[in-house]
């Protein structure tokens, strides 16, 4: 389990942000479109350029290319390699350090834990909505990470596919013990979800709450804006 | 008023289907094919194959990182660097020939390479690099289209489940980009095969040495003797035939975007 630090991170999106996110937390980051979350997940996996310091475990991670970072990301769109099967994705993330039968065994174990080991012949391209993000996910903790981070990875499913895959993530964080970064624009989603919920806008941490803190909050309206407010409830 | 455009096209086909007819036709196969296995056209045969080979592994093995650095990095002098990677594209064969020729002559490069032992000028080597001038900048816009066509995110999405750089770019960003690579090699290749007036200046006109396919056929219409000419444009012919029914094979939409990518100044 890993505990992670964001000190004054400012790019062109992010301003001053300052963030706690403790080790095998499930962190929720709400905010309306264009608030800067997809760049703050994108910050810590090493992907953008910032100033400030991002430390994982007290180690700061500046020098840390991303794939030395022990982190899974979960993007919105699926990003299953297209070219490789439903198992060779996973296989890829497990052995990509070099041959591991251990991990190899456990990418096994997560097609059957995810429900969709029937489906590891397949390429992406044959898959659901759903599915695919059923097997990123599989490929991303195929991989062992220490972080979990997800941009809206169920904003393009539907609601009741949507309903049954937080279960199972809620489950599985719980069980894996990750930390984990959940970024929406969903507030019922953050309030189901989060340990700890952030409101991100215009780049800044406008504040953190617990999920009944937010759903008693008054101004999130204010802050989130009426229209995305409205659309999300 | 598209049915007047058929008026153009037809002409067109005829116009090419000519040409070809003229070729196949104008002497008895039984000729041809006599010709065809005489030591002279047996040993261009090989030296075009062996030296488009040679020429198409150096211009894949420079050409296909320079074109992936071209497709995702940003650095100062960028475009100017495109702008010299395309000029063979648009530079008469027979010119850069002589550029060559003067670059590997004795002013220049020449005296350094006699004394490592490389002779370039009139040998098989000044072949390849001929080759190599002209069918590597075709390899590049070709490769680099296919690079650009892989969304990076793939890439992105490599570095976080831990693998490194080379490691996603050998497992995920050239397979994916793999049937463009392969329509850039095949055209580079047929370009290197047909290779003429550069290897001319530069490897001269030699036969049983630094004649070519296209070479022999110029040396065989100097000298009279068109069977023998007629079967040197017989394989080449036949090599572009196939080379045309792989990249179709790949692909037609995906051959029309790299036909025109590769040759599109």
């Amino acid at each position: 389990m890993t505990e992670i630090s964001l000190q004054r991170i400012t790019n062109g999106i992010l301003h001053e942000v300052d963030l706690e996110i403790g080790s095998g937390e499930f962190m929720v980051i709400i905010g309306p479109s264009g608030a800067g979350k997809t760049t703050l997940l994108n910050v810590i996996a090493g992907l953008v350029h910032y100033s400030g310091h991002v430390t994982f475990d007290c180690k700061p991670v500046e020098k840390v290319p991303t794939y030395r970072r022990a982190l899974g990301y979960v993007f919105q769109d699926s990003m299953l390699f297209p070219h490789l099967t439903v198992e060779a994705n996973l296989q890829l993330a497990a052995n990509s350090t070099g041959r591991n039968p251990e991990r190899s065994q456990s990418a096994k174990a997560l097609l059957k834990l995810l429900g969709i080991e029937h489906l590891r012949k397949r390429l992406p391209r044959h898959l659901s909505a759903g599915e695919r993000q059923r097997a990123t996910l599989a490929r991303t903790l195929a991989a062992d990470p220490k972080v979990l981070l997800l941009d809206e990875p169920f904003a393009n499913l539907d609601d009741r596919s949507s309903s049954v895959l937080r279960a199972e993530l809620k489950s599985l964080q719980k069980r894996l013990g990750l930390t984990t970064l959940f970024v929406t624009h969903n507030i019922r989603e953050a309030e189901e979800l989060g340990e700890r919920i952030a409101l991100l806008a215009s780049g800044s941490i406008e504040g953190t709450f617990t999920p009944d803190e937010l759903h008693r909050a008054q101004n999130i309206g204010n802050l989130y804006e009426c229209k995305e407010k409205a659309c999300c409830q | 008023m598209r049915r007047f455009f058929y008026i153009p096209l037809f002409l067109m086909v005829l116009f090419i289907l000519g040409v070809i007819i003229a070729l196949f036709f104008r002497s008895s196969p039984v000729e041809i094919l006599k010709a065809l296995s005489s030591r002279e056209t047996m040993y261009a045969l090989r030296l075009s194959v062996l030296t488009s080979i040679a020429a198409l592994l150096v211009s894949a093995s420079v050409g296909i990182p320079t074109a992936y650095l071209l497709a995702r990095e940003s650095f100062p002098g960028k475009a100017i660097m495109e702008l010299l990677l395309e000029i063979p594209l648009v530079m008469t064969p027979l010119i850069a020939g002589l550029g060559l020729l003067l670059l590997f002559g004795r002013e220049w490069l020449g005296d350094s390479l006699e004394r490592m032992g490389i002779t370039v000028l009139f040998t098989p080597l000044g072949a390849v690099i001929a080759q190599i001038f002209i069918a590597s900048p075709i390899l590049v816009k070709s490769a680099r289209a296919a690079f650009e066509a892989v969304d990076s995110r793939y890439e992105q999405a490599a570095a976080t489940i831990g693998l490194s750089p080379f490691r996603t770019f050998c497992l995920v960003t050239v397979p994916m980009a793999k049937r463009g690579l392969l329509s850039g090699i095949i055209i580079s290749w047929a370009r290197a095969m047909g290779e003429f007036g550069a290897t001319l200046m530069v490897a001269g006109a030699t036969r049983f040495k630094t004649a070519t396919l296209p070479i022999s056929v110029f040396l065989n219409i100097g000298t009279g003797e068109l069977e023998s000419a007629l079967a040197c444009a017989w394989v080449l012919l036949l090599a572009g035939f196939l080379m045309l029914f792989a990249l179709r094979m790949m692909g037609e939409d995906r051959t029309h975007d790299s036909l025109a990518q590769g040759v599109r100044l």
